[in-house]
This record gives structure tokens, C-alpha cells and sequence, in this order.
């Protein structure tokens, strides 16, 4: 991965984007696709779609739409205290094991604080207490404020929050990396790395091209199906995150995907069946160009993918899926040379002319 | 150095229980110009000495641990993964998902994870994780950290700090380093001659074992005439009772206590009064839960005043304290040491033996 790319990278990830509260993640996407591509739109629902079509325009030119959402999973403001203290819902299926202690963003698209997920001391627990998970509503935000009054003055029920992770280089010679919000923003990061490709003139396509980056990806009426509606798209990749399972404990069989071993094909997920035609085109792409792929046999949700194949008249679906462990946690780890992998196989699939 | 800068400095150093003189060169350096003396035990106390200059003025002893809670390596797995076990009460509730820094040959960033639930069965989904279950990943190559890394390698949370709003400060190690900021702050503002006695600030080790290992050596060696004892005290949250806890944003608290002297801790009360320091009250009846309650018996007993610095969510990587509060304290440290009315009630008469 380039150095500029990293950047993106960490830029993207750092960045505030809870479902429902995307703005600030799209303002810094718009502003970096806007330099590769003079074609924008962001529609009523916040999606942001950059086209680019072909010299030669007809009939039988397919539009192909390339997707990922670029929410993270969050919280919400429902209730503050007397003694200032935030009590929280969850966006997206966040474990509640990973809450307990995390530093977190909390506030909209104007602005946010620090605090910090908090709970009972230790010390005060029961024994029983100690051996089982807090539940989230037991759990609290400390934004440093002593009263209700002094806690509105910052932030409002109805706010948003995040966990407030931190971009690190992990592992030997920094190969991977240890952020929040991985899942879509390491996918954003290739989608633009592929824009930039198409800009430079490194990469062309004859096909009729829509970047999409969409809302509400974790939870919520999703907004690539939004997308897609609009676009009656012939073919889509869908990107995303697979979780990575190659962890003591886990049986070889169990393993789904493992860091490392390039992008992920799955020919199947929980909501949808992917296009057989598509999978075996990515694999053979894949092998004649040297690109690291493997098969992601265990389902994962597939929202976004189910969505774009249902909606308006139907369109052929293709999920490239980047491994990374501790997914909708603060600190989750993927491997750069993934993401290239991901990156290098959707170019290679936009230049060509049977997709 | 303010006060604040003191907190953020020592809390950002590793002084995982066992390993509290890790980064004594940096500690040494940070201190420069404010002691006399530094010396270091068997167990690693860390004791910095200010002088009063007077021959056979009362020692005064100013205790606050310096270990922190944290975690030692015990296994080196297939894949680069390294299983832990707590040193210290570790909250288990905090560790999935948690960044933590591995002290090997050279620091190494960690995540603490788990198998997801789902591939190991679903039964175990509400349970808790017990440590050992747990396991730290690294993104090195098992062959990889066996260079680096070895059973008992301490491992302790990444050093990370964060304001929470203008007066609160979060961060990892407050517990008890806080309190030795505020300590080693009121000491750099006191010249020789204020001092009512040679003050021995004391680091002491092992406190988090629950052994409070390291005071009962330090404070034979030392054999002060009397002693404040510094630490943390468990700070109201919504899910307390009053009695357990102390207001956060009250002030230092001054413990009542059956096992603390008495008479030190009225005097130790006025003088907050007298210098208008904000303090509260905070009974514990038959014991202190810090190093006062061990320090009381050493030697022929030594008269000890406990006294507390308010801190939420203890035990986490973002424990919690209130900017006010390290100020009382740090002011009523240096009441303390500076209180001719206390160095001539508990001061003895004559030379002092000297142990080390």
C-alpha cells in the first residue's frame, strides 16, 4: 500500500460516521473523490455516487455499480442524568464484551466530545456481577460533566457517538493495521485507490461506471438498496469485510478467511446468492493476474449485497470481502496487503469487458 | 511542570506490578533538581529524599504506590498469539477488545481478543470471559514474538490520555500515580527551609497484590516519625451508595479510621481547615484498604494520616479524576510536610537512627 493511501486510510478511519450520522465520513469522502472524478452527486438520503462513463456510449453499455457503506457502528443519546452521565442505545451489532471501558466520540455532525463507557468500579461489584457481561443499559458515558445542565450544554438526547479508536501500524514491519471502523472505510479506501486508477488513465472500462458510498450500512433502512433503485444497475460489487477467524480456539474448519491470504470471494451469504458467472470471473481474473484470493465459504450478513439484488429490476452481484479480525469493535486488524488485493481485483474486473 | 503535565508524565509510564522501576530513568530525569536523593530497594521502592537541612529533624514519610495493575505473559501461541493472566484485581469486564502495550525486547501494540462466540459454540454468549480464555494478538509471527517475548514479560494497558470536558481527566494508572503527581508537585514548589523535616517520598511496590508488599521494608528502612499515606479512593458514580464512595470534585479525602492515628488525622484535618484546602470526610471504619492500615505496625508503630485523591471507574484504562481534587491534594502534601504544629507533636527527640 502507498503511503498516501495509508493516509486515506487512517484519515477515513479516524473519522466520525455513526449510522444515521454520516456527514462527517462523507464530507472528507467527497472532498478526496472530487479530485478524481468531476462527476458527483449525494442524494436526498446522504449517499454519495461518482460516475464515470465510457468514451463510447451504447445500447448494450452496462452500468455496473461498485458499493460499499461507509457507516461504522455507534450509539445513541437517550437519556442524560441528574449527575450529567449519558446512558446510550447501540447502532449496529456491536458485542457488548468490547463497550465496557472504551473511549468514545460522542455528538453530531457540528461537533463532538470525549468520554468514556463507564460502569460500576470493581470494587463494588458482586461476585456474581464480576463473572457475567454488563449489560449496556448498566453502563454509562462520563463526558466530565457534574450535572444535567452542565452535560447539555455539550451534548443533546438524540446524539451520536463512536467508539474513539486510534490508527496504529501492527505487527512485524507494520503489514497491518489496528484502527475502528475498519470494516468500511478499508473498503472505501480501495474504492478510492480504483478511482484514482480510472483518473490517471491507468485503468479504463467500458462500462458505464457508479462509485457508490452509502448509509446506513449497520442497521437501519439501508441506503444502497436506495442507491440501487435509482441506478437499476446490470452488475454490482459489493465490498465489505469478512470477519477473519484464524484465532487459537477456532478450528481449522472454522477458520472462514485468514489475514493475509488476500481478498475474499464468497459465492454465498445469510440474505443473498451471488452470481455464480461473477465469482468465477473474480477467480480467474485473480489467477491470471497474480492477485491473492480465497473463498469465503462461512455466510456473513450481506445486507448491502441483498439489497442492490432486489431492488429496482434485479442486478447480478459480486461481494469482495476484505478479512479483518475484531470486526465493530475499537480496534480491529487488517492487512494492508488485503486491501491491495481487493483494490488490484475490482480494477482488473472493471477493465473487463464481459462484467 | 504544572500539576496536570505531572498526571499525563507518570501515568504514561509502565510500572506494571513487579516492573514499578521500568522507566526509573525517565522518572529520575522527570524529577531532576527537586530531591536530594533517589535510592532503590530489593523490592523496588523508589525513595526520593528532600532535605530539610537540619540535623536530627523528624523524618517524614509521604507514601504512595507507584505500582500499577496489569498483566504478566504465560504462554506463547501458534500464530503469533500470547495468552495472560491479571496482576493486580483486573477488571475482566474491560479486557476484550482493549489495547495493551507487551514490554517485551522492545514494546510491542496488542489487542485483547477472543474467539467469536458463534464458531465456538453459542453457549458460552452471555458468559464473561475469564482471563485465561482471553488472548492478546499481536500480528507477529509465533517464531517471531519467542525472540521478544517470555513467559512473565509484563503487559500493560496502552498509555493513552483524554480530557473529558475542561475539569476531568481520563487515562490509564491514576491508580496511584496520580497521587504521586500531586505529591512530587507540591515537593518541587517547597524550598529546604520551609520543610518541617526530611521528607522520604516513597514509591512503593507491590501495593496491587493486595499484599501491600512493598511498604512494610521501605518504611523499616526508612523509620519515619510519622507518615501520610496516599491513594486513590473510589469516586461516586450512579451506581453507588453515598457511604461507599467520596464526592468527585470535593476534595482531597481525609480517612476515619480505627486503623490510622487518630490525633495525625485531626491535625491533618485542621490544617486543610486552616489553609482553607477543600477536603471531605471518609470513614473506613476497620481498615483503609491502602498502604496506612500496613504501614501503622512497622517498627515500634508509626503514626500514619490517610488521605485520598477521589477517582471514578478504578481498575480501568480510563480511570477518571477530577483536576480540583489532584490541586487539594497536591496543596495539602505540602501543608503537611511544611506543618511545624505536626513535626513538633509526632517529631522524637534526638538523633535518628539511620537504617539505610
Amino acid at each position: 500500500m502507498t503511503n498516501e493511501m495509508m493516509q486515506i486510510l487512517s484519515r477515513l478511519s479516524l473519522a466520525f460516521g455513526p449510522t444515521g450520522c454520516e456527514e462527517p465520513v462523507a464530507d472528507i469522502l467527497r472532498e478526496l473523490g472530487e479530485s478524481l472524478c468531476s462527476r458527483v452527486t449525494t442524494d436526498r438520503s446522504g449517499n454519495i455516487i461518482f460516475s464515470y462513463d465510457p468514451t463510447e456510449v451504447t445500447e448494450k453499455t452496462k452500468t455496473v455499480m461498485v458499493s460499499t457503506h461507509m457507516d461504522e457502528v455507534g450509539f445513541m443519546i437517550h437519556e442524560i442524568d441528574d449527575e450529567g452521565y449519558l446512558r446510550f442505545s447501540v447502532l449496529g451489532d456491536i458485542d457488548p464484551r468490547v463497550l465496557c471501558g472504551r473511549n468514545v466520540k460522542v455528538g453530531n455532525e457540528m461537533g463532538q466530545v470525549c468520554g468514556v463507557i463507564a460502569s460500576k468500579a470493581i470494587h463494588h461489584q458482586s461476585a456474581e456481577e464480576r463473572a457475567k457481561i454488563t449489560d449496556p443499559e448498566d453502563m454509562y458515558i462520563d463526558i466530565g460533566a457534574t450535572s444535567k445542565e452542565q452535560a447539555e450544554k455539550r451534548v443533546s438526547v438524540g446524539d451520536f457517538g463512536t467508539f474513539d479508536g486510534l490508527f496504529d501500524a501492527f505487527g512485524a514491519g507494520g503489514s497491518f493495521v489496528r484502527a475502528k471502523a475498519l470494516d468500511t472505510r478499508a473498503c472505501c479506501a480501495a474504492m478510492l485507490d480504483v478511482m484514482g486508477r480510472l483518473s490517471s488513465g491507468a485503468l479504463t472500462s467500458s462500462h458505464r461506471l457508479r462509485f457508490c458510498f452509502t448509509v446506513r450500512g449497520q442497521t437501519g433502512p439501508c441506503g444502497a438498496g436506495v442507491v440501487a433503485a435509482r441506478l437499476c444497475p446490470d452488475t454490482a460489487v459489493v465490498l465489505d469485510a469478512g470477519a477473519a477467524a484464524d484465532l487459537p480456539g477456532v478450528s481449522a474448519a472454522s477458520r472462514s478467511v485468514t489475514l493475509s491470504s488476500g481478498c475474499a470471494i464468497p459465492p454465498v451469504d445469510k440474505k443473498i446468492l451471488y452470481a455464480k458467472r461473477l465469482t468465477d470471473l473474480a477467480s480467474v481474473l485473480a489467477e491470471s493476474k497474480k492477485i491473492p484470493v480465497q473463498i469465503r465459504c462461512h455466510p456473513e450478513n450481506g445486507n448491502d449485497a441483498a439489497e442492490i439484488q432486489r431492488r429496482g429490476i434485479g442486478a447480478e452481484v459480486l461481494a469482495l470481502s476484505i478479512p479483518m479480525r475484531y470486526p465493530r469493535t475499537a480496534s480491529s486488524v487488517i492487512c494492508l496487503a488485503d486491501v491491495d488485493a481487493a483494490s488490484d481485483l475490482l480494477a482488473a474486473l472493471l477493465a473487463e469487458p464481459t462484467l | 511542570m504544572e500539576l496536570k503535565e505531572w498526571i499525563q508524565k507518570l501515568s504514561a509510564l509502565m510500572s506494571v506490578t513487579g516492573f514499578e522501576d521500568y522507566e526509573s530513568d525517565s522518572l529520575c530525569a522527570l524529577t531532576e533538581g527537586i530531591f536530594d536523593e533517589y535510592r532503590k530497594d530489593a523490592l523496588k521502592n523508589q525513595i526520593f529524599i528532600k532535605k530539610c537541612g537540619r540535623k536530627g529533624a523528624p523524618k517524614i514519610l509521604v507514601d504512595t504506590h507507584f505500582d500499577e495493575i496489569g498483566m504478566y505473559v504465560t504462554d506463547i501461541k501458534e500464530g503469533g498469539f500470547l495468552s495472560v493472566t491479571n496482576i493486580g484485581g483486573l477488571d475482566t469486564r474491560i479486557l476484550e477488545g482493549a489495547d495493551v502495550v507487551i514490554y517485551g525486547k522492545q514494546p510491542i501494540l496488542g489487542v485483547i481478543a477472543s474467539p467469536p462466540s458463534r464458531l465456538t459454540g453459542e453457549k458460552d454468549k452471555d458468559k464473561l470471559k475469564k482471563i485465561g480464555e482471553l488472548f492478546i494478538d499481536t500480528g507477529y509471527s509465533e517464531q517471531a514474538l519467542r525472540d521478544m517475548v517470555r513467559i512473565g514479560t509484563p503487559v500493560g494497558y496502552y498509555p493513552r490520555y483524554t480530557d473529558l470536558g475542561e475539569r476531568f481527566m481520563a487515562g490509564k494508572g491514576f491508580d496511584d500515580k496520580a497521587c504521586a503527581a500531586c505529591a512530587i508537585h507540591a515537593l518541587s514548589g517547597l524550598r529546604a527551609e520551609e520543610l518541617a523535616g526530611d521528607v522520604y517520598l516513597m514509591l512503593s511496590a507491590h501495593e496491587e497484590t493486595d499484599r501491600h508488599g512493598g511498604i512494610f521494608s521501605g518504611a523499616f528502612a526508612i523509620d519515619p516519625d510519622y507518615a501520610m499515606v496516599i491513594d486513590v479512593n473510589l469516586g461516586k458514580t450512579p451506581d453507588t451508595k453515598p457511604h461507599e464512595t467520596v464526592k468527585m470534585g470535593g476534595g482531597a479525602s481525609i480517612t476515619l479510621s480505627a486503623a490510622t492515628d487518630k490525633k495525625l488525622t485531626r491535625m491533618t484535618v485542621s490544617l486543610a481547615e486552616s489553609k482553607e484546602i477543600p477536603y471531605q470526610k471518609c470513614v473506613e471504619a476497620d481498615s483503609t484498604g491502602t498502604n496506612a492500615t500496613s504501614l501503622m505496625p512497622v517498627r515500634e508503630g508509626v503514626p500514619t494520616v490517610d488521605v485520598g485523591l477521589p477517582l471514578k471507574s478504578m481498575h480501568t484504562y480510563n480511570e477518571v479524576l477530577e483536576l480540583g481534587d489532584a490541586e487539594s491534594l497536591s496543596r495539602l502534601v505540602a501543608a503537611f510536610v511544611t506543618s511545624e504544629k505536626i513535626a513538633a507533636a509526632f517529631g522524637r527527640e534526638g538523633e535518628k537512627e539511620e537504617w539505610i
